[in-house]
C-alpha cells in the first residue's frame, strides 16, 4: 500500500484529499506546512507528496527545492497542485523539483491517473535501486574473492620461482644465464639447466600457450617429469648408466620430445600444448644434441663469427601424434654461445603494434659479443623493455644463453 | 570474433573479418567451427587473409578445428599472410594443414 503525504494550509483540501486517496487505497498523512512536511518525510520514509503551491511559512516550490536537498537514497515523487495559470509557474516547478502538475479546481479522475504514473516512476525507480543494492553486494563479494585469488598467485609465484634454477650456474665448463620476465605472477615458460652424468649437461625451455594458471600448472607438471634424477617420473633418463653408480642413462633429445608428445595429447586437441627445446651437450666434445619443438630458432654465436639462427622449426609437442622430431647437432668451441629464447620477445610490441622480431633480435646478440659475459643479459633485456616502453609484457619472456668457457672454471 | 560465412559449391567458406587470431578470440573461433560443424557441414574452407598474427592460442584454436573435422570432411585454409606462414612454417603446420593461395584454388582442392 502506497503511502501518500498531503500538504496543504487548508483543512478543507487536506480533508477532501484525503478522503478521496483513501477510498483509492492509499494510504494518507497529511500536515499544514511544509516544515512538518519534511519533518514527516524523514520519520517515515513517504516516497509520494501530493503538495500546495501558496502556502504561509513557506509554498510548494520551495518544499520541491528542500526535498531535493536532502540527499536521500531512495526518490521522492512531487506533484504540486497549482491555481496559477501560464508556462512559466510550470517551468518554476520543474526547476525546484516538481515531477507533475495538477490544476485546481482539481479533477479527481485527473489526479488519479497521475498518481497512478507517478506510483509507476516509484517502482521501477525501487526495482533499480533493489538491482544496485544486489550489484554492489556482489562487487564487496567479487573484491574479496580477487584478493584471496591475488594473495594465492603470490605463493604460487614464490613457489614456481623456486622451480627455475639461479639465474647463473656452471657446470663442466658450460655456463647458462637466464632472463626471465613473467606476464603475470605465474607463467608458462620454464627453463632447467642440470647435469646429466660424467661429461653431459642438459637443459630445457618450454613455452606453454597461453600464459596464466592453467599454463603454469601445466609447467610445473612438466618441471617434475624433465628431472635427471632416478624416480619413476623421469622421462630424460631411462635405466642405469653403463659404468658410473648412481646415474642413469640420459636418453636422445629426439626421444625425450616423443615421449613428452606421446604423453601430452588431449582429448580438446590444440587448447594445451607447448613449445620447448630440450638439448644434450657433450662438455668433453662441446658437441650439442637438441630438438626443437615448434619452438623460435635458436642463436648461435660463435667466438669467431657472426651471430646467425639455427634449426629449422619442428612439431610443437601435444598438437599431433603424427610428429616426428628431428634433432640438430651442433659441433661448438670454447668461447661460443647459444641463445635460446620464448616468442614472447620476439612478438614483443611497442606502442605501435611493431613486433620487436627475430632479425633485431639477431643483431643485438651480435651487438653484445664485444661486451663483458656479465652485461649482456642485462642489455638485452633493457632493450626489450625500451622497446615495450614500460615492464608490464603481453607474453611470458624467457632466454637462455648457455656459453662454452674454460673446463676449469667450473 | 567476426566471421563472414558463404556456400560456394557446396564447400562451406568461412571468412576471418579478425585482423589477429589470438588468445583473445581462441575460444569464440573454436565455438564458430564447432557450430558450423554441428550445422552438418563437412568441408570447409577457411580465408584466412585478414590475420596479420596468430599466437600459440590461435594457433591450438586452428588445429582443433582439424581435428574436429575428422576423417569424413576436409578443411582447407587459403590466403595466408607471411607471418601467419613463418608461425606455420616453426611449427611444422604448413605440413599438417591443408593451404591454398586464394578462394579459387581452395574451392578446386574440394573437386579432385
Amino acid at each position: 500500500m502506497m503511502q501518500i503525504l498531503v500538504v496543504d494550509d487548508s483543512a478543507f483540501i487536506r480533508a477532501m484529499l484525503q478522503n478521496a486517496l483513501e477510498k483509492w487505497g492509499y494510504n494518507v498523512t497529511t500536515v499544514d506546512n511544509i516544515n512538518d512536511a519534511l519533518q514527516v518525510i524523514l520519520t517515515d520514509g513517504i516516497q509520494f507528496i501530493l503538495t500546495d503551491w501558496v502556502m504561509p511559512g513557506g509554498d510548494g516550490p520551495a518544499l520541491c527545492r528542500k526535498i531535493r536537498e536532502l540527499g536521500v537514497d531512495f526518490y521522492i515523487y512531487i506533484i504540486l497542485i497549482t491555481s496559477l495559470e501560464g508556462p512559466q509557474p510550470l517551468i518554476d516547478g520543474m526547476a525546484a523539483g516538481a515531477d507533475d502538475f495538477v490544476h485546481k479546481p482539481i479533477q479527481m479522475e485527473e489526479l488519479r491517473a497521475r498518481i497512478r504514473a507517478g506510483a509507476r516512476v516509484l517502482q521501477l525507480e525501487r526495482s533499480l535501486h533493489e538491482r544496485n543494492k544486489k550489484l554492489a553486494e556482489l562487487g564487496d563479494n567479487l573484491l574479496a574473492m580477487q584478493n584471496i585469488i591475488q594473495a594465492d598467485l603470490k605463493v604460487a609465484e614464490r613457489i614456481q620461482g623456486k622451480l627455475l634454477p639461479a639465474n647463473l650456474s656452471c657446470i663442466l665448463g658450460v655456463r647458462m644465464e637466464a632472463l626471465f620476465r613473467p606476464s603475470s605472477h605465474v607463467s608458462g615458460d620454464i627453463y632447467n639447466f642440470f647435469r646429466l652424468d660424467d661429461r653431459r649437461v642438459g637443459f630445457y625451455t618450454i613455452d606453454v600457450a597461453g600464459h596464466g594458471i592453467a599454463a603454469a600448472m601445466m609447467s610445473l607438471t612438466l618441471s617434475q617429469q624433465l628431472v635427471p634424477e632416478i624416480r619413476p617420473s623421469s622421462l630424460i633418463t631411462f635405466g642405469l648408466h653403463e659404468s658410473l653408480p648412481g646415474f642413469k642413462r640420459a636418453l636422445p633429445a629426439t626421444t625425450v620430445v616423443a615421449r613428452l608428445n606421446q604423453q601430452y595429447q588431449s582429448d580438446d586437441a590444440g587448447t594445451l600444448y607447448f613449445t620447448m627445446i630440450y638439448g644434450v651437450i657433450d662438455t668433453v666434445t662441446r658437441c650439442i644434441d637438441f630438438c626443437q619443438a615448434g619452438h623460435p630458432n635458436p642463436i648461435y654465436l660463435p667466438d669467431n663469427g657472426a651471430a646467425q639462427f639455427i634449426g629449422d622449426g619442428g612439431f610443437p609437442v601435444g598438437l599431433t601424434l603424427l610428429a616426428e622430431y628431428e634433432s640438430v647437432n651442433l659441433q661448438c668451441s670454447q668461447g661460443d654461445s647459444l641463445f635460446f629464447y620464448s616468442d614472447g620477445i620476439t612478438e614483443c610490441m611497442d606502442e605501435n603494434g611493431q613486433m620487436f622480431g627475430e632479425e633485431q633480435l639477431l643483431q643485438l646478440i651480435e651487438e653484445t659479443k664485444r661486451l663483458p659475459a656479465e652485461n649482456v643479459l642485462p642489455t638485452i633485456a633493457k632493450r626489450i623493455a625500451a622497446w615495450r616502453g614500460n615492464t608490464k609484457f603481453d607474453d611470458d619472456i624467457s632466454l637462455l644463453k648457455l656459453s662454452f668457457v674454460d673446463m676449469n672454471c667450473c | 570474433m567476426r566471421i563472414a560465412t558463404k556456400q560456394v559449391k557446396g564447400v562451406l567458406v568461412l571468412v576471418l573479418n579478425e585482423s589477429r587470431l589470438d588468445a583473445n578470440v581462441a575460444e569464440p573461433f573454436k565455438e564458430a567451427f564447432q557450430q558450423s560443424l554441428s550445422e552438418g557441414h563437412e568441408t570447409i574452407a577457411i580465408d584466412m587473409g585478414k590475420i596479420g598474427f596468430i599466437d600459440s592460442s590461435g594457433l591450438g584454436a586452428i588445429v582443433n578445428c582439424l581435428k574436429k573435422i575428422g576423417p569424413d570432411g576436409k578443411l582447407v585454409l587459403f590466403g595466408i599472410t607471411p607471418p601467419v606462414a613463418s608461425m606455420f612454417k616453426i611449427t611444422r603446420m604448413d605440413r599438417v594443414f591443408n593451404l591454398h593461395n586464394n578462394e579459387e584454388e581452395a574451392l578446386q582442392a574440394f573437386e579432385i
